[in-house]
């Protein structure tokens, strides 16, 4: 009895495992067929800064209407993410992250050359406060300050580490009642009014179209460098969005969404 | 051998199940092998972790016992009482099931929230604050959480037999006493069950958390956030901290499965 049982517990296994290796190759086949669908146009991917968001969709649109063959595939996350995504594996053709360590990281895998990097756009640091400025903030020494409900990006994200970097620099010792972890999850709790302010970039208070006010800080610039990935298919297309990024039509697309020039 | 085996099972079946089985094993394999073990006692013991650790066990352990005292009435109130917008109500009880979690929190800011349309004039009035507090927290978490224990204590509401609670009151029971004495009892697998539902939902929360509460250490950043924020900058720390809340949801529900849901 035991026996037999066990033959037909073997047989279960064979049978159930044949049976899932034969569904997981029809799904396969039907996922592969999706993706063959394609627009018979260049397919140029560009691996951007979250931050970067308004400034790449509008330089993709300019960049496709001066190229017609040209089709750009933005892929936009937070520039850890970018990275782990490119050292996974990723099809990119241009990484755009929002801090040079990330692209010291990739110039180390051999995933970009160190040669190829170029600054598209600088930011700078700044306090968004919010409508009516109910706490009183003027300043990031104002952060010391316990009453009024104040918000930092987390120190392991860009805008974070450069917040509290400031702080240190200043000696200031902040009272933060919240560490969002990205920069406009924190202006969106601003432009509510439930943090009196918060610490983002430049560029944020700008998309924020004067849902809050800004106040410039004295902080070191952050700069964004582009480069062309070593895997790229598309090398010389690759070169030509980022020398358009450079140029003073892109530049342009930069500075309206509240970026410094390059 | 008390086991007989009649027909084999249909393969189709068992490789559909099996993939499923695939779905929710491999991550955890993932997760296994990318744990870094040798430092996994000193990351489990840091500051960041034993402070994150504490807020989720003491904010689930609420939430889930707030779900039970005000959902249990709700599931109650939804299967025995007939009143007009019944339905609109169970779909509205539903609704953080469905919403995505950063969108229930961010609802919740703007009603609750220091500048929200009930918040404000409460902060006004008592100077009390929801976000960016511990009190945030657990009212996030009961928000995603409460749903699944009303909708398992509903349906066992409702396969329950009215005539016990009939038979009850002709014996001269008060409602609340039938409600005590012979309701509860008899749905109890179904509360224990929802109950537990609920605090796994709850432990796992991230999104309402981290809208309506905020993040900060030792004060609103649970588990969940610990990890996303981790995930930035410490690969490690965040696989060590997710493989902490798979044992603990799993040496959790596994002796709860032991003793609560077997024999019945």
């Amino acid at each position: 009895m035991g026996a037999q049982q066990d033959k037909l517990q073997v047989r279960w296994q064979t049978e159930a495992v044949t049976g899932a290796a034969r569904t997981l190759i029809l799904l396969l086949a039907a996922a592969l067929t999706a993706c063959s669908t394609d627009s018979g146009r260049d397919e140029l991917v560009v691996f951007g800064a979250a931050s970067l968001t308004d400034a790449l969709m509008m330089a993709e649109l300019a960049f496709e209407t001066a190229n017609p063959e040209v089709d750009i595939k933005l892929n936009l996350a937070g520039s850890s993410s970018l990275r782990e995504q490119v050292l996974g594996g990723a099809r990119a053709d241009v990484v755009i992250p929002a801090n040079l360590g990330i692209m010291d990281e990739l110039v180390e895998r051999d995933e970009v050359d160190a040669g190829q990097i170029s600054i598209v756009a600088t930011n700078g640091l700044a306090i968004a406060v919010a409508p009516g400025n109910p706490g009183n903030i003027d300043s990031a020494a104002d952060f010391a300050r316990s009453e009024p409900f104040l918000g930092v990006c987390h120190p392991a994200v860009p805008c974070g580490s450069l917040a509290y970097e400031h702080f240190s620099a200043r000696g200031i010792t902040p009272s933060i009642d919240t560490e969002e972890p990205d920069v406009r999850a924190l202006l969106t709790k601003v432009i509510e009014g439930e943090l009196d302010a918060g610490i983002v970039y430049e560029s944020d208070i700008v998309a924020a179209d004067g849902a809050v006010d800004g106040i410039l800080m004295d902080a070191p610039e952050v700069s964004y460098p582009a480069a062309v990935t070593e895997r790229s298919s598309q090398p010389e297309l690759a070169d030509r969005f980022i020398a358009f990024l450079r140029s003073p039509d892109g530049q342009k697309i930069f500075t309206d969404v509240g970026f410094r020039q390059r | 051998m008390s086991r007989t085996i009649k027909d084999r099972p249909p393969g189709l079946l068992v490789a559909l199940a099996a993939i499923a089985i695939a779905l929710f094993g491999l991550p955890l394999l993932g997760l296994v092998t990318r744990t870094p073990w040798t430092e996994l006692g000193s990351i489990l013991t840091s500051d960041v972790v034993i402070d994150a650790l504490w807020l989720s066990v003491v904010t689930s352990i609420a939430a889930a016992a707030l779900s039970l005292v005000f959902g249990l009435p709700l599931a109650w109130l939804l299967a025995r009482v007939e009143f007009r917008g019944r339905d609109a109500v169970r779909a509205l009880v539903t609704l953080p099931m469905v919403l995505p979690p950063v969108v229930g929190g961010t609802a919740l800011l703007l009603a609750l929230g220091r500048r929200g349309v009930v918040g404000e004039p409460i902060n006004d009035a008592t100077g009390f604050l929801l976000p960016f507090s511990i009190w945030g927290v657990i009212l996030a978490n009961t928000f995603v959480a409460m749903p699944f224990l009303v909708i398992t204590v509903e349906g066992a509401l409702r396969n329950l037999d009215p005539r016990f609670e009939t038979a009850a009151a002709t014996l001269g029971a008060g409602p609340l006493t039938v409600f005590n004495r012979i309701t509860v009892p008899a749905i109890l697998p179904a509360l224990r069950a929802g109950t537990v539902i609920a605090w796994a939902r709850s432990l796992g929360e991230f999104g309402a958390t981290v809208t309506f509460a905020g993040n900060l250490q030792g004060r609103t950043q649970t588990l969940p956030l610990a990890v996303f924020v981790a995930l930035e900058s410490d690969r490690d720390t965040a696989v060590a901290i997710s493989l902490l809340m798979v044992v603990i949801s799993f040496v959790v529900l596994i002796s709860l499965r032991d003793r609560w849901w077997s024999t019945r």
